[in-house]
């Protein structure tokens, strides 16, 4: 199915990004590090990543359709 | 950015989500740390630990029997003690509840433990 | 005023970084700007607590920022997170981290990221690799003949060795059938531990960027010499595995 396709595509590109983008690249730590609004920016990434987990489920749960 | 920067994929839709789904998991069992599961989070860790013991010896053991340097007793030794320590791990993976799966630790970047 | 850092990049390489940032405004709506010393610059925004929250779509939007640049020049990609206090600082954080700044551009400067994942499927290990091998006295060893428990025991542990060893013999082989093809293209790879029994090779490469259709054409010819293994390629990236710099 060409949808299907598209979906599985979609859902490797964000795989690799967020991968990419959370937890590879330059990091600036220490004391240059800030919290802004009282969020503790170290932890930004791990509950992005724990989001966009739930959210790829719930992809893949509309993707088990039976016969496939 | 493009939604999709997949240059090139081959396989059946099912065998691609099956390994999308062990790299979630990968990323997952990272961030499961709660106050809540500390404990039995330390008792996972003992066991990991342990197990990883185990393995290396019985690693050890088979290379010792592929190099013929063993007697007949050191054998039946061997065998003993290698039966012991697996029995010993399940009674201990019963009481604390865990699956070979709990035990098997994702280090991020440098694969699974086990 | 906190800033958001998206970009380090090397003055020499970009004739006027005004530009940049003018363009990036048109592409993303939003007021960028840029810092600078004699050697380096990096692009920035100015970080409000909405434009460092806590969503996948602020992680994406970051993302396809450092994209659109990195399609047309070379970058050091900061990971999404990176805010500095105050101006001032981010121009210390070039000063003093200058020299491995300039080394890693150097390093990849024209130059883009691909993932390629080869993994085997578990039907075709079942019907090869997977199938136990027969067992007859001339492949035990001589001590484990005889029928007390250790030997049994030591037996059977010792039949699930073999065929290990012999699945991860065949691994190998394949892998490094796969890295002499890709070594032609590239020596800048890394290979990442495999996260499944299925995944026979999980490496990220740097290339050139005019060596993309080749890079395509070599993974389809890989396809067709191994039909029976799955092959995902994904890119290009900017290059964030081969950037891991981490800085005060």
């Amino acid at each position: 199915m060409q949808d299907d396709l598209y979906e599985i595509n979609k859902e490797i590109t964000i795989l690799d990004v967020l991968d990419r983008v959370l937890n590879k690249g330059v990091v600036i730590t220490g004391d240059i590090v800030i919290s802004v609004a009282d969020i503790d920016l170290i932890y930004v990434g791990l509950r992005v990543l724990l989001s966009s987990v739930e959210t790829m489920e719930r992809m893949n749960q509309s993707h088990q359709s039976p016969d496939q | 950015m493009d939604d999709d920067k997949v240059l090139f994929y081959s396989g059946s839709a099912n065998e691609i989500i099956k390994e999308l789904e062990k790299i979630k998991q990968g990323s997952q069992s990272r961030i499961n740390a709660t106050p809540e599961n500390v404990e039995s989070g330390l008792a996972k860790l003992v066991l990991t630990l342990i197990e990883l013991i185990r393995k290396l010896i019985e690693k050890q053991a088979m290379r010792r029997i592929e190099g013929n340097s063993l007697t007949d007793e050191q054998i039946e030794n061997l065998g003993e003690t290698l039966m012991k320590l697996e029995n010993k791990m399940e009674e201990l993976k019963k009481i604390f509840n865990l699956t070979d799966k709990d035990l098997n630790l994702n280090l991020g970047p440098l694969g699974d433990l086990l | 005023m906190p800033i958001i850092v998206y970009a380090i990049i090397d003055l020499k390489r970009i004739a006027d970084i005004s530009i940049l940032t003018n363009l990036l405004f048109k592409n993303f709506g939003i007021h960028f700007d840029s810092i600078s010393t004699s050697d380096l610059g990096a692009i920035i925004s100015t970080g409000t607590p909405e434009a460092i929250s806590i969503n996948r779509e602020s992680v994406l939007k970051y993302a396809a920022i450092i994209d659109y640049i990195a399609q047309n020049y070379s970058i050091l990609p900061l990971r999404y997170g990176s805010i500095v206090a105050t101006v001032d600082e981010g121009i210390n954080l070039l000063v003093k981290n200058n020299d491995i700044f300039l080394t890693t551009l150097h390093k990849i400067y024209n130059k883009e990221e691909y993932s390629i994942r080869v993994f085997i499927s578990q039907r075709h290990q079942d019907s090869t690799i997977n199938r136990p091998l027969p067992t007859t006295t001339s492949n035990i060893p001589q001590i484990l003949l005889g029928t007390t428990k250790s030997k049994n025991y030591l037996l059977k542990k010792f039949q699930t060795h073999v065929t290990e060893e012999s699945k991860k013999a065949y691994f190998d082989q394949l892998k490094s059938v796969f890295i002499g093809d890709l070594q032609r293209l590239t020596h800048l790879l890394d290979f990442k531990k495999n996260q499944s029994p299925e995944c026979i090779m999980d490496v990220v490469l740097l290339i050139e960027r005019s060596k993309r259709a080749d890079l395509v054409a070599m993974v389809a010819d890989m396809q067709l010499k191994h039909p029976e293994h799955n092959i995902i390629l994904t890119g290009p990236w900017p290059p964030y595995n081969f950037t891991q710099i981490k800085i005060q």
